[in-house]
């Protein structure tokens, strides 16, 4: 069994709380406000696991004099505390022990120089507590299946040495605290004297409650020595029996030492001993819950050794923990085998009960089957030896539960409360059975399909039937038990009918009613037992309510959850019902839209609650698809840290190579946040992780959506760090993982079309960042040098893609860059873009554009850019005719006439630019007869934008190279004539449209003013 | 052998005069008594008169009137045995059984004794209405009524004038019955004042007529006294306050009033939460929010079912909630339990 896994944690806890205490105990917070906070500094980068600037922060600490002079004597303790508290969050054992052995050294250090005795003591207790956690970290290793069996002897070895070393220290620590106690005076005028001495009674009695423990551990080093680790067992068996006696009456530690005392005896072979701490352990009035499991769990490996079978004994502990097990409880194959034994037990006294009582002895019999064929029913290692037991008692395992269970109920009229509730425990008893079998048949019934989805139909509707007939029975003998009770009944009890009564609704489906009962007892009874319990069954029912309502009765339920779960965190703030309010607090926030109460109750979920994760996810992914609805960009900044922050908690401690699907999702939505909160460093290690993961995580790498998302958030990382985003590294860097990105994107989609056309959406889209970021370039220097990048990221695509859409994307875009080049002065590097766009876009024409006529004219319009950023404007002006007279169109007559002005420009030509003015090529229109010109010039597309209000920019765009061609063309021809005709035409166009010069444009036509008033003068 | 015929003497003397000793014994009256401290003792004698608020006894001690609300029950020194086995299964609430003991009794013979077997049968009858049994309202108000023509000196009269109000409302004369609680506000009866006032205020709300409703409910408000019943009923009126408050138009501000009770009383008053509870599902039916509505009456249906009137209220209140809602399920098996256990309520003639 797992037995002492549990009790190690629940020691490790124990200690770990204690180690916190005493630190505080030593050194209460004090800071002058003149000198340094270091106090405050040092526990801010503790609260945020900063351990590491911690330890370097004390590094200079010790030496900086604006420190306090008492901290910075204690700067070894303090660098010890921080490496102790650092292995919390470390899952390697050898860099625990690395970690626990530098704390012991500093401790060792420090304590030489402490003179106060009360000091001194703590800090050796500190150090005993450090080789206890050392000793037990080797023993945890020493145990593990993985270790191997060489490196198993070693550790066995460490283990005892330091959990030897840690126990005299304890002793030592005792003996000088119980000196201490004797020897404290209270001083009167102190007002903290009395609470000192509280404390160190409280140190005293953790000291003594951890002796034992550390024996424990101790025992079990001395491997394949069994003489010794049995007879330190019993020493450490006894010595915990001394702590139960001296302090069971006080504290749950002195009842949990019974309890550790029983397993002591029962791990060294000394069954009748163990059997004895545990009547004890159970023999303690209302014993409390986590007393009761460590008995139980004790139990179970005891009790079959005693001779005779101690049945009566097993009945006592195991019937009432048994009877309230939840569903969660019955997923776990520890309290499985509690319930078997249970089982087992109950057989043995229907045995006994044969001859006197045949009636009750049948009653046994009958529980004793339900319960063990639930166990073999259950998936759990312990199924097998249910269905033997089954077998030796001659049961079938698949009788029906509920004739059973009305076999083994009494019906009769109960005759007082007591009467009453025993019934009614009887008779809710196979319900939690009933439910399981119901919500298995539930499960999955929208996926099946014809005579098997009506057969289960049916089926649950028998099993509903079923457990609404139980429920029903139950519900009465309970109402009897309410009438029964009087001013004389505990109230205990009565709750506890309360909580069966709500119960019995919840099984039948009357949610409403079982949360009426849960809030009343929640409202009028906190401080009663089972009045908790009742409540967290009332959270579950609105949660219900809430799942299957609409409208009003949804909003009802979600406030009285987020209300009860308030309600509960502040009067049961530790407990487990808490928690799973919390949980449910949060997923109704969430689901409702609501972040911020989402978050309030997140922080309230236990770091080790199972749903935490899976929550964080949920909550992370909820507010991260709310960023769209940001209305700027401040707000979508915060929606951007806020997603980050539920993600991050979702994939914590996770190991991408191992991680789900589910934790997969919040990884990729992790890897957007980081990159949208500004934290691209974040984004680009996760998304360099992912990637790698694709190929080694069977579970997440085997979907091509998943992959292909990855690829997706990889991708747009590597390009905003390419953006900046403070990451380092070179541009070219991140266009070559960029690069990497695309090739496998577009490897995988070979062979299917969806997946090619994302691939062509992606290079579309990289293409327009890139573009943008180009763009945004301060000044040539930077964009030339950008520029290579870019051509090799463009012929990378250009060689690696093999459709002729997504070339000429590449052809295309690099061009634009070109061009872009050129008119920010960078003439030779632009031809050379061009160049290597034309390139490009032979090669998309070679690949063909599949019949596509858009796509065919796209690429001749691109190719006669290329033409034109090449310097080559005849082929480039013919290009164009020949395309305009296949289609002709505003942007391409506007393409055309600034072709024709370039041309002028650039070889100081008069001619084209008077064929960019008043157009070229005339041709006889078929449809009209009348005579027209292929290339309609900046004249005829001046006029016909004018008066459209649709084509506004395009106007702004026709005017402004309009009068720059007649200035270009004054200067050439060397007209004044020319050039104050421009002039006029552009005063009266700016006076006419207040709406020309705006934008980008007015920069533009600024300088075309000045350009040409300097003409003129 | 001597000393054994003397015993065999001592014996049938002794015997002879316990014999009529009892038979002395059973010729007299008796009166139950309830003391201050909730017991009831038992005082032997004579009645000399009765009247409606007090009965006149004398004992060894003298005489003296003792006032009704002191008196339990009293024993007519010649009444048959089925008489008084009569009234302990009233008591127990085997009413049925107390009918057909009653039957067997020969009426005439005393006057005090016919008024004691018609009181006692109309409150069979009346018990038998109220748990639903074979009587119905105005049967049984007839049955009540009927007493209080033939008896109207009887200590009984004041809470048979209850009954007959109780009956009343049930049976849908809500102005009779409002009659029959004023009667009791004059009473000097303590309780019954309490008692008058409270249920003409229930009959008023039930008719709608919710100024005179409050008036009445600020009349218990207003009671000097301070004893544990009229206490019980200022908790109760300040809960049917709000209702009527809430009924006027402010359910806000009711909302408020009432769950201030709840969360201040102790839960053990379970009449009090069955009141408030309802009263807090009226305020939300007012608001129209009948999921808010239906939570508060569930309380009353789940936790104090005990308390038959505001239960059968609660329920009714939640078939129509339900049915509403279109949860045809529930609104069924609610109204199945008003046609069976409430079935000779008011709550059952309201029923669509």
């Amino acid at each position: 069994m797992k037995c002492y896994t549990n009790s190690s944690k629940r020691s490790a806890k124990w200690l770990s709380i204690g180690l916190i205490a005493f630190s505080l105990f030593l050194f209460p917070a004090t800071e002058l406000s003149a000198e340094e906070p270091a106090e405050r500094f040092l526990q801010a980068l503790r609260d945020r696991g900063l351990y590491k600037v911690a330890l370097h922060y004390l590094d200079g600490a010790g030496k900086t004099e604006s420190v306090a002079a008492d901290f910075r004597e204690r700067v070894l303790f303090e660098k010890a505390q921080i490496l102790i508290d650092s292995v919390a969050k470390i899952r390697s054992g050898d860099e625990i022990s690395k970690r626990l052995d530098q704390a012991d050294k500093l401790l060792s250090s420090y304590s030489k120089k402490v003179s106060d005795p009360l000091r001194s003591t703590e800090v050796k207790k500190i150090q005993a507590n450090v080789r206890y956690f050392r000793g037990r970290n080797y023993l945890k290793q020493a145990e593990s299946d993985k270790t191997p069996e060489k490196k198993k002897k070693k550790y066995f070895s460490q283990a005892n040495k330091l959990l030897g070393d840690a126990i005299p220290t304890y002793r030592e620590v005792q003996k000088s605290q119980a000196t201490q106690l004797d020897n404290f005076v209270i001083d009167p005028q102190d007002k903290n004297s009395d609470k000192a001495l509280q404390k160190l009674q409280a140190s005293y009695v953790d000291t003594r409650l951890k002796v034992p423990v550390a024996m424990e551990k101790y025992a079990l080093s001395f491997q394949g020595k069994p003489k010794q680790r049995n007879s330190k067992l019993v020493e450490a068996g006894k010595e915990f029996e001394a702590v139960a006696v001296k302090y069971d009456g006080r504290f749950l530690q002195g009842q949990m030492a019974r309890a550790f005392a029983a397993k002591c005896y029962q791990l060294a072979g000394k069954p009748a001993e163990s059997f004895k701490q545990l009547n004890l352990v159970f023999d303690y009035p209302s014993p409390p819950k986590p007393l009761v499991q460590e008995g139980l769990v004790v139990g179970i490996d005891t009790w079959p050794k005693v001779k005779p079978y101690p049945y009566k004994a097993v009945i006592k502990a195991a019937a009432q923990p048994v009877a309230l097990l939840s569903r969660r409880d019955k997923s776990n194959p520890t309290w499985l085998r509690i319930q078997l034994e249970l089982a087992r037990a109950k057989h043995k006294e229907s045995e006994a009960l044969k001859k006197k009582d045949p009636k009750a002895a049948k009653k046994l019999q009958n529980e004793a089957s339900r319960l063990a064929r639930e166990v073999a029913r259950r998936a759990n290692p312990h199924s097998k030896m249910a269905a033997d037991l089954l077998k030796g008692w001659g049961v079938s395992v698949t009788a029906v539960d509920s004739e059973e269970a009305v076999a083994a109920a009494d019906l009769t009229p109960a005759t007082s409360f007591a009467d009453a509730k025993q019934k009614s425990t009887e008779l809710i008893q196979p319900l939690s059975s009933q439910l399981t079998d119901l919500n298995a048949a539930k499960r999955g019934i929208d996926k099946l399909k014809g005579d098997e989805k009506s057969n289960r139909e049916v089926e649950v509707k028998e099993l509903q039937a079923a457990v609404s007939r139980q429920a029903n029975q139950a519900l009465g003998m309970l109402s009897q038990a309410v009438r029964f009770a009087d001013k004389d009944t505990p109230r205990a009890d009565l709750n506890n009918v309360r909580y069966l009564q709500s119960y019995c609704h919840f099984a039948k489906g009357r949610y409403s009613n079982s949360a009426v009962i849960g809030r009343f007892l929640m409202e009028k009874y906190p401080t009663i037992d089972w009045s908790r319990q009742a409540s967290a069954l009332m959270v579950r029912s609105y949660e219900r309510i809430f799942d299957s309502s609409t409208g009003p009765g949804r909003d009802l339920a979600r406030d009285k959850i987020i209300e009860a779960a308030s309600a509960m965190s502040t009067r049961w703030a530790d407990s487990n019902e808490s928690a799973s309010a919390a949980v449910a607090a949060t997923r109704v926030a969430v689901l409702d839209g609501d972040f911020e109460a989402a978050d309030r109750f997140f922080s309230k979920i236990p770091a080790n609650s199972p749903n935490r994760g899976p929550l964080a996810a949920k909550i992370g992914q909820e507010i991260w698809g709310q960023r769209k609805t940001a209305t700027d960009e401040k707000q979508r900044m915060k929606v951007a840290k806020s997603a980050k922050q539920f993600l991050s908690a979702a994939i914590e401690n996770s190991d991408p190579a191992t991680m789900n699907f589910s934790i997969g999702v919040a990884a990729l939505y992790y890897i957007d946040a980081s990159r949208d909160a500004g934290d691209v460093r974040e984004a680009v290690k996760r998304s360099d992780e992912m990637l790698k993961s694709l190929d080694s995580n069977k579970v997440i790498g085997k979907s091509t959506k998943f992959r292909q998302s990855a690829y997706n958030a990889a991708l747009n990382t590597y390009l905003a760090a390419l953006s900046g985003g403070g990451v380092k590294g070179k541009p070219q860097k991140w266009i070559d993982k960029s690069k990497g990105v695309i090739k496998k994107m577009a490897d995988e989609a070979a062979g299917d079309p969806k997946a090619v056309a994302n691939v062509s959406r992606v290079y579309r889209k990289v293409a327009i960042d890139l573009e943008d970021k180009f763009e945004s370039l301060p000044n040539l220097k930077e964009k030339e040098s950008f520029a290579v990048s870019l051509q090799s990221f463009f012929s990378a695509i250009g060689s690696g893609a093999k459709d002729g859409k997504t070339r000429l994307w590449a052809g295309s875009t690099l061009l634009s860059i070109a061009e872009s080049l050129k008119s920010a002065g960078g003439d030779a590097k632009g031809k050379e873009l061009a160049a290597e766009a034309i390139g490009l876009l032979d090669a998309a024409k070679e690949a063909g554009f599949d019949g596509d006529e858009k796509l065919e004219l796209n690429y001749q319009q691109q190719l006669a850019l290329a033409q034109r950023s090449s310097g080559d404007y005849e082929a480039a002006v013919k290009s164009f005719e020949a395309i305009l007279a296949k289609a002709n169109g505003l942007n391409l007559q506007i393409d055309a006439a600034k072709t024709l002005l370039l041309w002028g420009v650039e070889k100081n030509e008069g001619q084209p630019l008077v064929s960019a003015m008043n157009g070229r090529t005339t041709y006889k229109d078929p449809k009209t007869g009348k005579s027209r010109k292929r290339i309609w010039g900046w004249k005829t597309l001046d006029g016909l934008t004018r008066g459209n209000e649709k084509f506004r920019e395009q106007f702004r765009e026709c005017k402004y190279y309009s009068v720059l061609c007649r200035l270009r063309y004054g200067e050439i021809a060397d007209s004044k004539k020319a050039i104050q005709s421009a002039k006029k035409d552009l005063d009266r166009a700016l006076q006419r449209f207040d709406d020309l010069a705006v934008g980008p444009w007015k920069k533009k036509y600024d300088q075309l003013l000045k350009d040409l008033e300097s003409a003129l003068n | 052998m001597k000393r054994n015929q003397i015993l065999c003497c001592g014996l049938i003397v002794c015997v002879t005069i316990c014999s009529t000793l009892s038979t002395a014994l059973a010729q007299e009256d008796a009166i139950y008594r309830i003391k201050k401290s909730g017991k009831v003792s038992r005082q032997l004698g004579k009645i000399e008169s009765i009247s409606k608020l007090a009965i006149s006894f004398s004992d060894r001690g003298g005489s003296e009137n003792v006032p009704v609300w002191e008196i339990d029950k009293i024993l007519v020194g010649s009444e048959p045995a089925q008489l008084d086995d009569a009234r302990d299964s009233v008591k127990s609430g085997s009413n049925d059984e107390a009918i057909e003991l009653l039957g067997q009794v020969k009426k005439g013979s005393n006057p005090a004794i016919d008024a004691e077997v018609d009181w006692y049968l109309a409150l069979a009858k009346a018990n038998t209405t109220f748990s639903g049994g074979s009587y119905n309202a105005v049967d049984a108000g007839g049955e009540v009524a009927k007493f209080l023509r033939t008896h109207p000196e009887s200590f009984h009269f004041v809470p048979a004038t209850d009954l007959l109000g109780q009956l009343a409302m049930a049976g849908g004369k809500l102005d009779f019955a409002v009659k029959q609680f004023s009667v009791l506000t004059k009473s000097k009866w303590p309780e019954y004042v309490a008692r008058g006032y409270f249920f003409s205020g229930e009959a008023l709300i039930r008719g709608k007529k919710y100024d005179q409703a409050k008036a009445a409910y600020e009349k218990i408000i207003g009671l000097q006294s301070n004893d544990d019943i009229t206490q019980r009923y200022k908790q109760l009126a300040k809960c049917q306050m709000a209702r009527v408050t809430a009924l006027k138009g402010d359910p806000g501000a009711a909302i408020k009033q009432l769950e201030a009770i709840i969360s201040r009383e102790n839960p053990d008053n379970t009449e009090l939460f069955a009141y408030a509870y309802n009263a807090l599902g009226h305020c939300y039916l007012k608001q129209n929010n009948l999921a808010e509505a239906e939570e508060k009456f569930l309380f009353t249906d789940l936790l104090f079912d005990t308390e038959a009137a505001p239960h059968a209220e609660a329920v009714f209140q939640l078939a129509n909630i339900w049915s509403t809602q279109k949860q045809t399920d529930l609104s069924s098996e609610a109204r199945k339990i008003i046609n069976s256990r409430y079935r000779n309520t008011w709550w059952r003639s309201q029923l669509n």
